[in-house]
């Protein structure tokens, strides 16, 4: 009995013991996550305050001699990126009371110069090169509290100094925001560059442009796979609109859908990748079929007898959204794969299309209001409609970015069409590199 | 008293004449293909032999309108289209009857009906009401008697355009179904 209750007693002991520990244990570990996980700003607040930095140019700490002189790419590349995120105010250099020329370094910074510019961030960059590799480093500074908020350094083959810049781009936003920068996505596009509509494929910029297809022939609608190495588009290069399947590593090329008469088109991919809505209209008119990525058809989804059309899957992949003109006009629908329940989700405009569903369940799509085409976007459940575009030449082809945060579309606002980015709000729109021609129907994978 | 009467009357008359006026300017002029579907019936018949052997001449003219200089036919009859429809004017139906009345003196002979649309809506839309504007043309025929097997449809959407201008003469141009018969 004294046995038994001395023993309790050490076992209680023992369990307060071990509760104390826990807690602390987990003090402990919150600390330095606490100060890890500082966010600066909140990007999905409705609005904010885009940050104000200063950027001097790159300093070499090897001589121009060695391998040129990259600092001012370096400079134009992270500014680019900075730029295109919408986050940051880029001071004008002009401004500067001190730069590079000056021996500016982490060491001597006097936040006085900086604060006095209105700069609230400072990025400073060095870079070295030794043979073909290019080292560069990158410290952010907080003007106001004299603290570097972070370092990093990156190096690789000197000729891929964008991808080298973009992957420091994306820590100083994944600092700042908590999530990772867009700047090593990539997106597939059509361009008629060549005399005919092909399939490209570059950076998120438009940068390191790679021509995917030579059909010599009519090419719609490229949809990138979300792991990248494959793509799906339609082509006429057999006298009818088939569908394609594309291996980006192998180069391989194999019929997904078609053969007979009517349309194969617009492929959306299923969040995993393992199969894809796509637009068939074998049987009369076009509908919404589910195929595998050997061409199979698993599931019809649409059965009305007119135009169903571009599905776009919602994150879950439980649901797709699409066109159908049964209400008259183009308008966008959303499905329940399991239920089969179909709902319409536009009704303030004659002709809504281009559906795009994002990771953050919003819906963007391309709408006519005022007799020509702008960006929308809007909730899946119908609430919480925003005009993105608004009067600048015809605004089509909106895709969001894997993080479901930026949109990219086609607008021939400058007169011929070209790919721009935006905020998910319609803020920050901004050309990216432009190939000679015209480029349309983008899409964008991680 | 009288003569407000005689005033009202005639300005009446005025509006009635600027409406009539106004209405015959959005007519679609159809002429070219009457002339050009006559001719057609004169044309001389060759025997292209097996339903495949069509198939392929189809493909064939396809492909070589899509490499061949852009806009160097435009088929042997076109029927023309308004805004977001697919609907056959009575224009287009004159039109269409006497593509049917060509295929019924000339059995051997099939027609390629492609549909086209103009520049305002989305690519993916416009292919699918490519489709239907020729698929509405199809039923016609069908319905006048002509076998379906002799009838093949295909849509190019807003993708090749007969006049690549961004106006409404442009757009009207555009919105069309065009005949091109396979001998």
């Amino acid at each position: 009995m004294h046995c038994k209750l001395k023993h309790t007693l050490a076992s209680r002991g023992q369990g307060y013991f071990f509760f104390l520990f826990i807690c602390l244990f987990i003090v402990l570990l919150s600390f330095p996550c606490i100060s890890r996980a500082r966010i600066y700003i909140d990007i999905n607040a409705p609005s904010f305050q885009k940050f104000q930095i200063a950027i001097p140019e790159f300093g070499s700490l090897t001589g121009q001699n060695q391998c040129g002189d990259f600092g001012a790419n370096l400079l134009s590349v992270v500014s680019s990126d900075l730029d295109f995120s919408g986050l940051f105010s880029i001071i004008d250099k002009k401004a500067y009371l001190v730069g590079q020329a000056a021996g500016l370094s982490a060491e001597n910074i006097n936040y006085k110069d900086w604060s006095a510019i209105g700069a609230e961030l400072l990025l400073l960059g060095t870079y070295a090169c030794s043979g073909g590799t290019l080292e560069i480093e990158a410290r952010l500074f907080d003007v106001f509290s004299g603290q570097q908020v972070l370092g990093k350094r990156v190096s690789g083959n000197r000729d891929h100094y964008r991808y080298l810049i973009h992957r420091l781009s994306n820590e100083i936003v994944q600092k700042l925001t908590g999530y990772p920068g867009i700047f090593l996505t990539k997106l597939s596009f059509i361009s008629d560059t060549s005399g005919n509509k092909e399939v490209y494929i570059s950076d998120y910029d438009g940068y390191n442009v790679k021509q995917i297809t030579r059909d010599r022939s009519i090419i719609l609608l490229p949809r990138l796979s979300p792991d990248r190495k494959r793509i799906t588009y339609t082509s006429y290069k057999e006298g009818e609109p088939i569908l394609y399947l594309r291996n980006l590593e192998s180069g391989s090329v194999k019929r997904l859908s078609g053969g007979g008469p009517g349309m194969n088109t617009g492929g959306s991919w299923a969040p995993d990748g393992d199969n894809l809505a796509v637009t068939i209209s074998k049987k009369g008119n076009p509908d919404i079929y589910i195929i595998g990525l050997d061409g199979g058809i698993t599931d019809r989804l649409t059965t009305y007898d007119g135009i169903d059309i571009s599905p776009t899957y919602s994150p879950d992949g439980n649901r797709i959204a699409f066109v159908s003109d049964r209400s008259g006009a183009p308008q966008i629908y959303i499905l329940g794969m399991g239920s089969g329940k179909t709902s319409r989700l536009t009704y303030n405009m004659k002709y809504c299309t281009s559906p795009s569903w994002s990771s953050l369940n919003r819906i963007a799509f391309a709408g006519i209001d005022g007799g020509r085409l702008d960006i929308f976007t809007i909730d899946a459940n119908g609430g919480q409609a925003v005009r993105c575009t608004n009067g600048q030449g015809k605004n089509e082809d909106p895709c969001w970015s894997p993080d479901g945060r930026y949109i990219v579309f086609s607008s021939n606002r400058s007169g011929r069409y070209n790919l721009y980015i935006m905020n998910a709000n319609g803020q920050n729109q901004k050309r990216i590199k432009a190939l000679s021609g015209n480029q349309t129907s983008p899409s964008w994978a991680q | 008293m009288r003569k407000g009467f005689w005033n009202i009357l005639f300005v009446f008359l005025c509006l009635a004449l600027m409406l009539t006026v106004g209405c015959s300017k959005k007519k679609i002029d159809t002429s070219p293909t009457e002339g050009e579907s006559s001719t057609m019936g004169n044309g001389a018949i060759q025997d292209l032999g097996d339903g495949a052997r069509a198939g392929d001449a189809v493909r064939d003219k396809r492909l070589s309108e899509i490499e061949g200089e852009e806009g160097a036919t435009h088929g042997d009859a076109t029927i023309y289209f308004d805004y977001d429809s697919s609907e056959l004017s009575s224009d287009a139906q004159r039109t269409l009857k006497k593509v049917a009345s060509y295929l019924q003196s000339n059995s051997s002979a099939s027609v390629d009906i492609s549909g086209h649309c103009d520049e305002r809506g989305t690519i993916e839309y416009n292919l699918a009401l490519g489709e239907k504007r020729a698929r509405a043309a199809k039923k016609f025929l069908v319905a006048l008697g002509i076998s379906g097997d002799r009838i093949s449809c295909i849509s190019y959407g807003e993708e090749k355009p007969i006049d690549p201008q961004s106006s409404e003469e442009a757009w009207a141009k555009n919105r069309r179904d065009e005949f091109v018969y396979i001998r």
